[in-house]
């Protein structure tokens, strides 16, 4: 009978203790998506998007995945993605390049603007990362956060000829020049001075500052091409 | 012991020197200029549904053939084309200077995407811009309709699909006579 009595409560135990792992995970998953849904709505609410857009988190990873963004204007931040958001900075910057594809699928009753995303991807992840920036100003985040976001999350990949994302340098420099043109002011008094990602990406993008430099030196209204 | 103690006191004065890295690019073109923080917009209420709409021309043609085409954040002077009435009062005077910005220039691209010109940041005299609603951009001829069923058609004799990549999309072109409407909402924060 003492044995039946101690397994029974044994069995009790292990079972509940699994209960409060779950109910810890769920509580978890719960904040994140807050977290998210608070950046993201503001994110919409600053700069006037009058489009219905959601916001999900998954624990999944993305690989695999389609772009719900462009399909269901359901931003997905998938498990892999969120763990480079560490700052409030970071995580606006990841919601505000994923809202600017879903804005763009709205175009033309949604299927110009999923053709064209779908067609051209490198163009639009551009495009998405410029808005992106805008976003960011417009609701009160640094746009550096989108710099440290990409300089640790993306890889850079040996070429982009047939591949559908840019180079992650090319990305990053257009980020920055866009940033050092329209908003300086981020630049000048720039609180990511101190950021181990921030200083990398300074380290690591020295050959296309450089070209930036010969473009405002030169005042050079074409286009450069980064490396 | 000495030796170890200067040694620690040389290595702790190393460790003080180390600051972060400056940008060389910053030092050149912006240190000391003191650019004002840009507004954000985060003291919002939508709770009205009123609104005033305002239509706007350009006051010169911009066409992403000119050859200044690359210089996002450039202002663009535009005016009011017409009279407006809010409450059988004239609200804004047909001839009203307005601003603009143009936000990005999306260039054309394979398989018929055509240019893009994205306006933002629209600033219209005596006028509250957290109140102004737009979203505006004009593109030049699209061919993804047409060609998109024309690539797949080919897929079944490969790898003529991959032709349609040179085709490209069409130059966008805001002209005066476009007529370019925004959104005042006068009891928006």
């Amino acid at each position: 009978m003492l044995k039946y009595l101690i397994s029974g409560i044994v069995l009790m135990l292990i079972s509940l203790s699994a209960f409060a792992v779950d109910n810890e995970a769920i509580i978890s998953e719960i904040d994140i998506q807050s977290h998210i849904d608070n950046i993201g709505f503001e994110i919409l609410n600053s700069n006037k998007i009058n489009k219905r857009i959601v916001f999900t988190y998954s624990k999944e990873d993305k690989l695999y995945k389609g772009r719900p963004e462009i399909t269901k204007r359901q931003i997905v931040v998938y498990g892999d993605q969120i763990k480079y958001a560490e700052s409030e900075d970071e995580m606006a910057a990841l919601l505000a390049m994923k809202i600017s594809d879903a804005l763009k699928s709205f175009q033309d009753e949604g299927v110009m603007g999923y053709l064209e995303i779908k067609m051209a991807p490198k163009k639009y992840e551009m495009f998405s990362d410029k808005r992106a920036v805008d976003y960011m100003v417009n609701s009160g985040y640094n746009p550096l956060g989108l710099i440290t976001l990409v300089q640790k999350s993306c890889p850079q990949k040996r070429n982009d000829w047939i591949s559908a994302h840019n180079l992650t340098s090319k990305r990053l420099a257009e980020i920055y020049e866009y940033i050092f043109i329209k908003y300086p002011y981020y630049l000048e008094y720039n609180a990511y001075l101190e950021n181990p990602y921030y200083q990398n990406f300074l380290l690591s993008s020295l050959e296309n500052r450089k070209i930036l430099e010969r473009k405002l030196k030169y005042k050079t209204v074409y286009k450069v091409k980064y490396e | 012991m000495n030796k170890f103690l200067i040694a620690i006191a040389v290595l702790m004065l190393i460790c003080l020197n180390v600051r972060a890295e400056s940008d060389f690019l910053v030092d050149e073109f912006i240190a000391g200029k003191n650019y004002p923080r840009p507004e954000s917009h985060i003291d919002y209420d939508y709770t009205s549904t009123e609104y005033i709409p305002i239509k706007l021309k350009v006051c010169n043609e911009i066409s992403t053939r000119d050859k200044r085409k690359y210089l996002f954040g450039e202002e663009v002077n535009l005016q009011v084309k017409s009279n407006v009435f809010y409450k059988n009062k004239l609200f804004l005077k047909k001839g009203t200077p307005v601003t603009a910005r143009i936000e990005q220039i999306v260039e054309s691209g394979m398989n018929g995407i055509p240019y893009y010109i994205y306006l933002s940041d629209f600033k219209i005299d005596g006028l509250e811009e957290s109140k102004i609603l737009s979203d505006y951009y004009k593109s030049g001829i699209n061919l993804v309709y047409w060609i998109y069923p024309f690539k797949w058609a080919l897929t079944f004799l490969p790898p003529s699909g991959i032709l349609t990549n040179l085709i490209k999309g069409g130059h966008a072109k805001i002209t005066t006579a476009d007529v370019i409407t925004v959104y005042y909402f006068p009891q928006w924060k």
